[in-house]
């Protein structure tokens, strides 16, 4: 488990995250979402040890992960949004670099590579941005660690890829895998993510798993306009509301409409979820 | 689990480390240790268009081309082989390989402090001596130098063991550690800004040493005169442990410190 408490951070004396304190719990999908700026790619280097807090806690399974030992390592792994190329063959690199991951398994990220129609014989260097994405989302989830962390993963894939991710990652993360997206293309991971951070400068705004989410939201699809409604988008064939659930009734959530709702009503979402 | 040392951990590490190394400036080391071919053969022929006489280096040419060849190595092989540490956009796998920050340090100081010298010693000079034993007009091998010898023919009055080779090794070292705290401390134009910091600390030391009135110590010379080899060898060894242990401090700190 990761424990956030109070985390500062700042980038020569301008402050990009204040006061930032939620956990994240094993074997559940976080969908890390925010407006550029926030500090989504800041919080996650902060979560794998590759910044050092201002103030503050994080706690990885009771070690600092900026201390990275060998220990916190080898439970996780992140991707970063632009990954860089490497001079040799994924198939050769994912043999040496697994062999630093005990839980490293071959077979796995052969099979995901097939998945993802990748040659794992390809030099990494001759790949394109997506097949290079993919090799390290292959070794990434092949290195079977407690945390995995992706900043922006669907960023350069095309269409079937995008498919074939949501697919791998339901189908190659265990029971006991935390994974934390960060991303944009919330339509990309819209089934997959569950619970949804939406993080704010100054605050968490919202850490809700999706049942949670449905249950005090309600997102409506009709074509008649609610006056109460916190968010109204106009769609083919109708509207696109977010409203308070008061009827309990169950519905179908909607990232996008759920992360603008969020945002023009923070102080309300914020009243809302803490009932 | 030793979080600090783990023997077979760095044994993998530094062999991961090794190939790593050998991947990124492999052909780099290969071209800079065929340099006394590529001379010998230019040499070769603009003598027999000039001169119509097959003529090899001479040997002080050659020992100043080793000279330039290792200075090749020492500026280029730290920037090259752990420069993208400090850049982000080159990925953040050194920082997360679940290895020790002493493990990745140690592996660092051998390859860079210890091997990659050894290996452009060896290698040089063994391509040197396969052009002097294939040609007889290629004449001595640097190998076959005496320092000693060099050094009683100008009448210093030194001499160091194993015929100074350890000097070839000393002179080569300490300079990789430096480009390589240069390659970790600059984020950009790591070569360019090291010799300029270099220049920089020189100017100062120079400066610092005028305004205190640094000298030997004569005293300190006539009281060793029975031992003068060595009172001269503590004289030259000192600061070179000094700038030793300055180097490994400020590379150990900085690879603690590095943030993505």
């Amino acid at each position: 488990m990761i424990k956030i408490k109070d985390l500062e951070f700042s980038y020569n004396g301008v402050p990009v995250l204040t006061g930032i304190t939620t956990d994240l719990e094993e074997g559940k999908i976080y969908g890390l979402l925010g407006e550029n700026g926030v500090g989504k790619t800041t919080l996650l280097t902060l979560l794998c040890g590759l910044k050092k807090v201002d103030s503050g806690l994080i706690d990885t399974d009771g070690k600092d992960p900026y201390k990275r030992l060998p220990e916190t390592l080898q439970n996780q792994y992140y991707i970063p949004d632009e990954v860089a190329p490497v001079n040799m063959k994924a198939i050769k690199y994912a043999e040496t670099a697994g062999q630093f991951w005990p839980d490293f398994d071959m077979e796995k990220f052969l099979k995901i590579m097939n998945i993802f129609e990748n040659d794992p014989l390809k030099n990494m260097a001759k790949m394109s941005a997506g097949q290079l994405k993919k090799t390290y989302i292959s070794f990434a989830l092949a290195c079977n660690t407690r945390y995995v962390f992706m900043d922006e993963p669907t960023n350069g894939l095309d269409i079937p890829s995008k498919t074939s991710f949501r697919s791998i990652i339901m189908q190659f993360t265990s029971e006991n895998t935390t994974v934390v997206i960060s991303t944009h293309q919330v339509r990309d991971l819209e089934n997959i993510i569950d619970p949804i951070i939406i993080l704010d400068r100054r605050d968490v705004l919202l850490n809700a798993s999706v049942e949670e989410i449905t249950s005090k939201l309600y997102f409506d699809y009709g074509n008649i306009l609610d006056p109460d409604a916190l968010f109204c988008e106009k769609i083919p064939g109708g509207y696109i509301q977010v409203a308070e659930n008061r009827t309990g009734e169950d519905s179908k959530i909607n990232v996008e409409a759920l992360f603008n709702a969020v945002h023009s009503n923070k102080a309300r979402i914020k009243e809302i979820f803490k009932k | 689990m030793n979080n600090t040392f783990d023997t077979r951990r760095f044994g993998k590490y530094f062999m991961y480390d090794l190939k790593n190394a050998k991947s990124n400036y492999g052909l780099s080391f290969l071209i800079v240790i065929c340099m006394p071919i590529i001379i010998y053969i230019l040499s070769i022929i603009f003598s027999m268009l000039f001169n119509g006489h097959w003529t090899s280096p001479s040997l002080p040419m050659r020992v100043s081309l080793s000279c330039i060849a290792c200075a090749i190595i020492c500026m280029s092989f730290p920037a090259q082989a752990y420069g993208k540490i400090t850049d982000k956009r080159a990925g953040s796998e050194w920082l997360m390989i679940p290895a020790s920050k002493l493990e990745k340090y140690l592996s660092m100081i051998l390859i860079s402090g210890i091997i990659v010298p050894i290996s452009f010693v060896l290698g040089y000079g063994m391509v040197d001596l396969i052009l002097s034993l294939v040609d007889p007009t290629y004449v001595g091998s640097l190998f076959g130098i005496d320092i000693n010898n060099w050094l009683a023919e100008n009448d210093v009055p030194l001499s160091f063991a194993g015929r100074g080779y350890w000097m070839m090794f000393f002179s080569i070292s300490p300079y990789m550690l430096t480009f390589l705290l240069g390659a970790l401390c600059f984020k950009t134009k790591k070569v360019s800004k090291t010799i300029l910091a270099l220049i920089v600390i020189s100017i100062g030391l120079m400066i610092a040493s005028v305004s205190c009135h640094f000298s030997i110590d004569s005293s300190f010379l006539n009281r060793h005169a029975n031992n003068l080899n060595l009172a001269i060898n503590a004289i030259m060894d000192i600061p070179l442990i000094i700038e030793y242990l300055i180097l490994l401090g400020a590379i150990w700190y900085r690879i603690s410190t590095i943030k993505h």
